[in-house]
């Protein structure tokens, strides 16, 4: 019987702690288990059998730390590991009834964007591990103690893409009831049973008493098989030894009750032995058993929870798209990733759920792009996104690195598309939007677009994809182009909802196409769809008259709970309100000067000398809007303004938060002036090109950043490599950009070898460069001896450099 | 003994808006002036928003000195070659070692601001105070462990160590697993606002010791 049917049948008894037992026979604190296989495989093959006497039916091969990033000969440890694991069975003559399987542990390293290792390197290194072990027919892998989404996913992709082995998979849950990267269980739940996975669950960091709400909150939405391994409790220090403060049998009654609640696979992990195997194998004897019943949920998630569709209306907000929008096409076109982060992030904060990202411009390489903005978005909102593509590689790029469940923007009724995204759907998991549009277009009856929804939901279960995961855009179409398409839509989402108990989702402003008043007719349809069951809308959440209309529905449609979201957020919507707070705005930060003389242009200069951005934008504005000439604010109101900063701050009669207020606000009136410059956009960087890097070794980098700032401020463009910076990476950058200056920061006296060597780096490969460098750690001496150009010692002294040397 | 959590209560940390204010540059500035005072209010608010994110997770292990020389120490078959560190640990037959982290979320916090250079310096600052905070807790818990105050903490990356041996102390550790903190490829640590040290015991109380 294999592992899979077995755990159909019977509930299955993981082992315990493998650390804990090693250390009590020798094992040295640093010193790899995993080592032990081949040095001591008897001590290893001895700890094996005790817990399968002990009543074990699932044996983890000795390799949670047998990675190829930590030992050369690991496939070496994998292979003798393995069959250390078989000759326990044997030798415990349970051959047949136990299992081995291929145990992998965290790589040790961070993903990134929150760390630096690379998403595919992850999923290569884990991949190793796999293949390694595959010759050896382990018979399931488990993935474990993982406490971050996105290494998971990166094991699980290794895991199904190298081998054929069922895959179950263990998340630690701190005692917040998230992973320390932040994922909820329900966030886990989604992105793993779309991944497929053959079982779930939780090890590890909690006592087994704190992981019952947990297991409580996952058994109510799985319909996965449910694994938990704890800890003996929590561990503390007793004359100098470790102990952990739940003993056999309080563990055992913890693991009934978990029993009850229906969990399949259980064990323990650290501080438990076979001792606590046998009592809470012993303990559970009479709990009855079966699988978790299957689920009708929909969710999608990020990386750090889980929204659920069919409760109330979802809001997807719609503005990471190009379609129709200049100033997003030459975000695009410009590689301006921040614009695009920040409409996200607006969005986020005007309430959207989800995130749709389009970026498909016929003139840019749209799956990097994608890749690019997907990683770049889920680094700085938590909000589930809806992967929005008609691009096959732009999706699977999104859909690989994505760290949860998102939704998938779409399949029609077309076999071709089908074909393409079904089966990526399948692997990756997410929920699909299927659009009603036919071989020969968009139907213009209900019965049509029904059909195809049917359809739709037909073929995605010949790929395995269950209805729950499809959701129905029965499209809205311009009432302009046709009278009735408004009912139409309408009769459509009340059909899928009534009778075939689906989801579905509309591009709701689709409607007023080719009218005015657009948002007066939005809003007005946004609660017609509502009423007839429309499980998500596709709208722009920084539409008042929509938002109104979408607050308002779930109030009265009891949806909104105490009123909460309502009273939350209502008060955005108040145009008086927000009017008013403008000229409150301006009216707290009075100036003598300005009430004697409103000269605009002079009125911006002290806005920036005083630090205040809002006030500097809104000027700018003004100014613009009244026709002055962009080149001539710059001339005589911002660069005035930062010069009087820089000077008083050299002078010191001003400090670092005026330097860094004035040059934020500068920046505010900058972005307004350009935003308005035709065709013009980039002409303030005529300062010319410097490269700026914190040295490799040194992660220290507030003060690269504020020099980055004020450079910036005074026209110069800034690439800013970051910290932790390879010389070759800069030498690189310099060539690229062509860049004459460079500009180096390092704080500890350990990395200041690294910065000698990029300043040698930079001498032999990019000649005539000059190179400026600062830092806690330098001085004009040290500077000179590592053969620098210049040492700045502040950011007014690094612009005045360059001013020398650029300009 | 093995590498140990080191439970850390949130509620219990406090970070001073002093610390922020110097991290952030503050200390010399005309603290009258509109914009300091915005200043100040601005990194009151980063650090509120710090507070509200951080997820302090700390661990350690208690260990003897192996071996020393006068410009090296041996720990856990580590081998830290730093003159200054072998002679603040003098007086101790044993050390802790320790790592502290505030945790991912102040780094996604910190990066959110990337669209305001105050604020992303400010949000800095503030998450740079909270794993000092968290250092002076870890501190404060061990020196209680060991019923007596510790040597001054000493990390990789000063006084001459080098941050090579960070991978070697994130292991003893089990810090990957225990707070969540990995290594880089340039031995850096992530979460970025993350600290490791180590605090020389002395063997008699009063015998401690500090840098300079």
């Amino acid at each position: 019987m294999n592992i899979l049917d077995a755990i159909k049948e019977r509930r299955l008894f993981c082992d315990g702690g493998t650390g804990t037992y090693l250390q009590a026979r020798g094992l040295k604190p640093g010193e790899p288990p995993d080592l032990w296989n081949l040095s001591k495989p008897d001590e290893i093959i001895g700890m094996h059998k005790a817990y399968l006497v002990a009543g074990s039916d699932i044996i983890a091969a000795n390799t949670f730390s047998a990675s190829p990033l930590r030992f050369e000969n690991y496939e070496e440890i994998i292979a003798a590991a393995i069959k250390n694991a078989r000759l326990a069975i044997e030798e415990a003559g349970k051959e047949g009834e136990a299992f081995v399987v291929l145990d992998i542990g965290p790589s040790g390293r961070m993903l990134e964007p929150l760390g630096d290792f690379p998403f595919e390197e992850a999923v290569e290194t884990f991949a190793k591990i796999v293949r390694a072990a595959v010759p050896y027919s382990p018979d399931a892998i488990l993935i474990e103690t993982m406490n971050d989404s996105l290494e998971t996913k990166a094991a699980v992709l290794a895991a199904k893409e190298n081998s054929s082995l069922p895959v179950f998979v263990t998340n630690v849950y701190d005692e917040n009831g998230t992973l320390m990267t932040g994922a909820s269980p329900e966030a886990m739940v989604a992105m793993l049973e779309g991944l497929s996975v053959d079982a779930l669950g939780m090890n590890c960091s909690l006592g087994p008493k704190q992981m019952i709400p947990l297991v409580e909150r996952i058994m109510k939405i799985t319909s996965t098989p449910v694994i938990v391994n704890p800890n003996a409790g929590l561990p503390r220090t007793e004359d100098g030894k470790t102990v952990y403060d739940v003993g056999e049998d309080e563990f055992a009654s913890c693991m009934k009750e978990m029993a009850s609640l229906g969990v399949n696979i259980m064990g323990g992990c650290c501080g438990t032995t076979p001792e606590y195997i046998r009592k809470e194998r012993e303990a559970v004897s009479d709990v009855p058993y079966s699988l978790p019943a299957k689920k009708d949920i929909t969710m999608v998630s990020s990386f750090t929870h889980a929204v659920f569709f069919g409760e109330r209306t979802i809001l997807i907000g719609e503005r990471i798209n190009p379609t129709g929008k200049k100033r997003f096409k030459q975000a695009l076109l410009t590689h301006d990733i921040n614009y695009i982060l920040e409409e996200g992030l607006s969005q986020q904060k005007a309430g959207a759920d989800i995130l749709d990202v389009n970026v498909g411009l016929p003139e840019i390489d749209e799956p990097s792009m994608m890749k690019e903005v997907v990683s770049e978005l889920q680094a700085i909102s938590d909000l589930p996104l809806q992967i929005d593509t008609g691009d096959e590689k732009a999706l699977e790029n999104a859909l690989r690195i994505y760290n949860g469940k998102p939704m998938i923007n779409s399949v029609n009724g077309r076999k071709e598309i089908q074909d393409k995204v079904f089966p990526l759907a399948k692997k990756y998991g997410g929920l699909i939007v299927g659009l009603t549009i036919g071989e020969s277009g968009v139907p213009e009856t209900v019965e049509e677009r029904f059909e195809i929804a049917r359809k739709i939901y037909e073929r995605a279960a010949e790929y395995g994809i269950e209805k729950k995961n499809i959701i129905i855009d029965p499209l809205a179409m311009a009432v302009s182009a046709n009278d009735g398409s408004g009912l139409v839509t309408l009769e459509t989402v009340r059909r899928i909802h009534d009778e075939l108990h689906g989801l579905t989702s509309l591009g709701v402003s689709n409607i007023s196409f080719g009218l005015p008043e657009r948002s007066t007719l939005n809003s007005a349809f946004l609660l017609m769809t509502m009423t007839a069951g429309l499980s998500a809308a596709i709208m722009n959440p920084f539409s008042a008259d929509m938002m109104r209309a979408f607050l308002s529905f779930n109030v009265l449609s009891g949806k909104d709970k105490n009123c909460a979201g309502f009273l939350e957020r209502i008060g955005d919507y108040q145009i008086e309100a927000s009017e008013q707070k403008v000229i409150k705005d301006s009216e707290s930060h009075p100036s003598k000067e300005e009430t004697k003389d409103d000269d605009p242009v002079f009125a911006l200069s002290s806005a920036i000398e005083r630090g205040l951005k809002e006030r500097a934008a809104d000027i700018a504005k003004r100014l613009i809007s009244e026709g002055t000439d962009p080149i001539l604010i710059v001339n005589n109101a911002v660069i005035p303004a930062l010069n009087n900063v820089g000077e008083g701050f050299e002078k010191k009669k001003l400090f670092l938060p005026n330097l860094l207020m004035a040059s934020e606000a500068a920046q505010a009136a900058f972005s307004v002036i350009k935003e308005n410059m035709k065709g013009k956009d980039g002409g303030f960087d005529e300062g010319g090109k410097i490269v700026i890097a914190t040295v490799k070794g040194d992660v220290h980098d507030i003060g690269k950043n504020i020099v980055k700032v004020i450079l910036e401020n005074y026209g110069f463009s800034v690439t800013d490599l970051g910290k932790d910076v390879p010389p070759e990476r800069v030498v690189c950058a310099v060539k690229e950009t062509g860049a004459r200056l460079v500009g180096l920061s390092a704080l500890m006296t350990t990395t200041v070898p690294a910065m000698e060597e990029t300043i040698k780096k930079l001498h032999e490969e990019t000649p005539g460069v000059k190179i400026m460098v600062g830092g806690a750690v330098m001085n004009e001496e040290y500077a000179a001896m590592i053969k620098a150009d210049f040492y700045g010692r502040d950011a007014m002294a690094s612009v005045r450099y360059a001013e020398e040397v650029l300009r | 003994m093995t590498a140990t959590t080191l439970l850390i209560e949130k509620e219990n940390i406090e970070i001073p808006l002093k610390d922020v204010l110097i991290f952030a540059g503050y200390r010399t500035c005309d603290k009258d002036s509109p914009v300091s005072k915005e200043y100040k209010t601005r990194a009151g608010d980063a650090l509120s928003k710090i507070k509200q994110v951080f997820t302090p997770k700390a661990c350690f292990i208690r260990s003897d000195i192996e071996k020393r020389g006068e410009d090296f120490v041996e720990i856990l078959g580590m081998r830290l070659e730093s003159k200054p560190l072998s002679e603040l640990l003098s007086p101790c037959k044993e050390v802790f070692l320790f790592a502290v982290t505030a945790g991912p979320f102040v780094d996604r916090e910190i990066s959110k601001m990337r669209f305001s250079p105050v604020d992303e310096i400010l949000y800095d600052a503030a998450g740079s105070a909270a794993a000092e905070a968290l250092c002076d807790e870890a501190e404060r818990q061990l020196s209680s462990l060991a019923g007596k105050k510790l040597c001054q903490r000493f990390s990789p990356g000063y006084s001459g160590l080098s941050i090579d041996c960070q991978g070697d102390f994130l292991r003893l550790l089990e810090a990957g697993k225990r707070a969540g903190i990995c290594l880089t490829k340039g031995n850096m640590m992530a979460p970025l606002k993350s600290v490791t040290a180590i605090l020389g015991i002395p063997e008699r109380e009063g015998e401690e010791r500090t840098l300079y």
